[in-house]
């Protein structure tokens, strides 16, 4: 589903923070800032939702430790016991280093696989950029037609170029 | 972001010690001086034959020498192998439990701002001056080791034993003397507090002058503290501790020591931080930073858990009498010569890892106060339970539960001496080193979106 976006474009980070600031104490929703960096404190302009990766590391975490469990439980306890400097076979201090890093090993690879797959980063997928010098030395701010009224977009574009946006336009993506 | 703004006034603000907390202190050092009588009665009373008080080492309540004792060389494995426990046995474990537990505390802190300043840090900068006035209790707490250089004899077993008794604890006299322990140890004490008195005296004097240059210094003096301080504490640890069982090896022991006081370390500095904003004070620290210290509590739990596992691990894999028998000691169940400590030993797991691993697990967790502090008085207990638990079957056998009024005295008079100490210290100074030059980051500190 496409959506008109209205874009200021800046040429530097403070610019773009003053504008946000502006934004924000109109009410402005914010769709998206694109930039070529990561800003230091851009985040409270963001409308950013609490990630729910925390959670999804929980489960995959529990899940890791679970398998190794289960898996050296299984073999060591009944499928196939051996005997190893005469421990007893099913005994629990050897399973706590492989435990802890089937753990870490599920959590982070199923997070970096969750992140890309909600994040849209497939191979072979299409970029679609705001303005391709996003990715150079330009920073676009990303307002969504849809949640502004027709008549504020002439004074939301007025007080973009106030803070120093040097171009306004439009694009569907 | 919301620019964050404070007036000079706010930075240079001062702490008042509050008549409440004087009061605190008092009634608890007060009630500290009663409950050690009391336990010191009591424990004089328990000593079974207790017609003859000028020799101690004749009062007896044995050691049973037990099965646990693998060796087969007749020496006893078990604690003392059938020394006498004395009331003053008991005084001198107690002490040094909670000596160590206050010590260990203030060394996490030390180690904390030492480690931050090499690592040219800056978001601590603003609750600088709470573990710079938690490394003050040093010198205060030295004076528990002082007093444990006389009651040592009554504690150690290399001390008890007597030359001669011992094959193995004969080949390790040559470093487990009395007169080279005490060297050592005041060696170290004097290193660590001079590092600390003299990295406070920079930082003071950098309020009042400003410039580099007391952070330069600082910089360097830290840098030459941590290569000290992990051999010393290292050392440290063995000589305190681990000495306690002479016949036990454990080469990850210091670094076991080192997780323990770091999170109890970190776990203080957040109450201390909490009670100074619920005073109104240091308006400038914000949840980031509370959030970044809770961090650290969790992370170290978690590093502490790991240490736990990599000494018990090696020790259950090689199966070596020498080192397998510490744990005899502490979990084999229905032996009578270490009775309970089974309990101590998987509470000790729980207190220590568990608990505050699950409950510490969201950021809530972390930065708001009310869920954080019932988990950090747990933390606290699990620290003088993991102190305990190592100190107590070495030093008084099954008998521990006859020192437990003493402990309960020394903990509520260092307790109050430990408080009075810190906040004392807090009155000296600004809440905030106002001069320095990361301090600036540290007011503008967030940890980022949710």
């Amino acid at each position: 589903m496409k959506k008109r976006f209205l874009l200021g474009k800046f040429w530097n980070p403070d610019d773009t923070l003053s504008a946000l600031g502006k934004l924000r104490e109109e009410g402005v929703w914010i769709h998206d800032v694109y930039s070529p960096f990561p800003i230091h404190g851009i985040e409270p302009y963001l409308n950013i939702k609490r990630t729910r990766l925390t959670i999804a590391a929980f489960i995959y975490g529990c899940m890791g430790a679970l398998t190794a469990l289960l898996l050296m439980g299984s073999i060591y306890g009944f499928i196939w016991p051996m005997d190893i400097g005469g421990k007893p076979s099913l005994a629990w201090p050897d399973f706590v280093p492989i435990t802890f890093e089937l753990t870490v090993l599920f959590s982070a690879h199923g997070m970096v696989l969750t992140f890309l797959i909600v994040g849209q980063y497939w191979p072979g997928k299409k970029v679609q950029l705001m303005d391709e010098r996003q990715c150079d030395d330009v920073f676009v701010v990303a307002i969504d037609k849809e949640k502004i009224a027709p008549e504020d977009e002439g004074r939301i574009s007025q007080l973009m170029n106030e803070h120093g946006a040097f171009e306004i336009s439009e694009k569907e993506v | 972001m919301e620019a964050v703004h404070f007036s000079p006034e706010q930075l240079k603000e001062r702490f008042t010690f509050p008549g409440k907390l004087r009061n605190l202190v008092f009634g608890l050092i007060g009630t500290g001086i009663v409950v050690l009588i009391l336990g010191i009665f009591i424990a004089s009373g328990t000593d079974s034959h207790g017609e003859d008080t000028h020799a101690q080492a004749s009062e007896q309540v044995v050691h049973p020498v037990s099965d646990t004792d693998q060796h087969g060389d007749g020496h006893g494995e078990n604690g003392h192998g059938g020394h006498a426990i004395t009331m003053m046995t008991h005084l001198g474990a107690s002490l040094l439990n909670v000596s160590l537990f206050f010590f260990t505390i203030a060394m996490g802190t030390l180690f904390f701002l030492t480690v931050h300043r090499i690592g040219n840090s800056g978001w601590e900068t603003a609750i600088r001056r709470v573990p710079e006035a938690i490394t003050t209790y040093l010198p205060v707490g030295v004076v528990g080791f002082v007093a444990m250089f006389v009651l040592m004899d009554h504690v150690f077993e290399w001390l008890i034993v007597q030359p001669g008794a011992d094959a193995l604890i004969d080949t390790k006299r040559a470093y487990l003397n009395k007169g080279f322990f005490i060297v050592r140890n005041l060696v170290f004490f004097g290193v660590w507090i001079g590092a600390a008195l003299w990295l406070r005296r920079l930082s003071l004097q950098e309020d009042l002058k400003g410039g580099l240059s007391f952070f330069n210094r600082s910089e360097v003096i830290s840098a030459v503290f941590v290569i000290f301080f992990a051999i010393s504490y290292t050392l440290f640890s063995i000589d305190w501790i681990k000495s306690l069982e002479p016949h036990w090896f454990s080469t990850i022991f210091g670094v076991y020591i080192f997780a323990g006081s770091f999170v109890s370390a970190m776990v203080v500095i957040y109450f201390i931080i909490v009670y100074l904003k619920q005073q109104g004070y240091m308006p400038y620290v914000n949840e980031a930073h509370l959030h970044d210290v809770g961090k650290y509590a969790f992370g170290f739990t978690v590093f502490w858990a790991y240490i736990w596992v990599a000494q018990y691990l090696l020790i259950w894999y090689s199966n070596i009498p020498e080192e397998g028998i510490y744990y005899v000691k502490r979990y084999r169940v229905g032996d009578d010569a270490y009775l309970g400590y089974a309990a101590f030993f998987y509470l000790n797991l729980f207190l220590n890892f568990f608990i505050p691993f699950f409950a510490l697990m969201t950021r809530n967790a972390k930065r708001i106060p009310r869920i954080f502090i019932p988990v950090g008085i747990i933390m606290l207990i699990g620290h003088w339970l993991d102190l305990f638990q190592m100190i107590m079957p070495g030093a008084v056998g099954s008998h521990w539960a006859e020192g437990l009024i003493m402990n309960l005295g020394f903990m509520l008079i260092f307790g109050g001496a430990f408080i009075y100490v810190v906040f004392k210290s807090l009155t000296k100074a600004n809440l905030v080193p106002v001069n320095h030059p990361y301090l600036e980051e540290s007011l503008h500190h967030t940890t980022g979106p949710v």
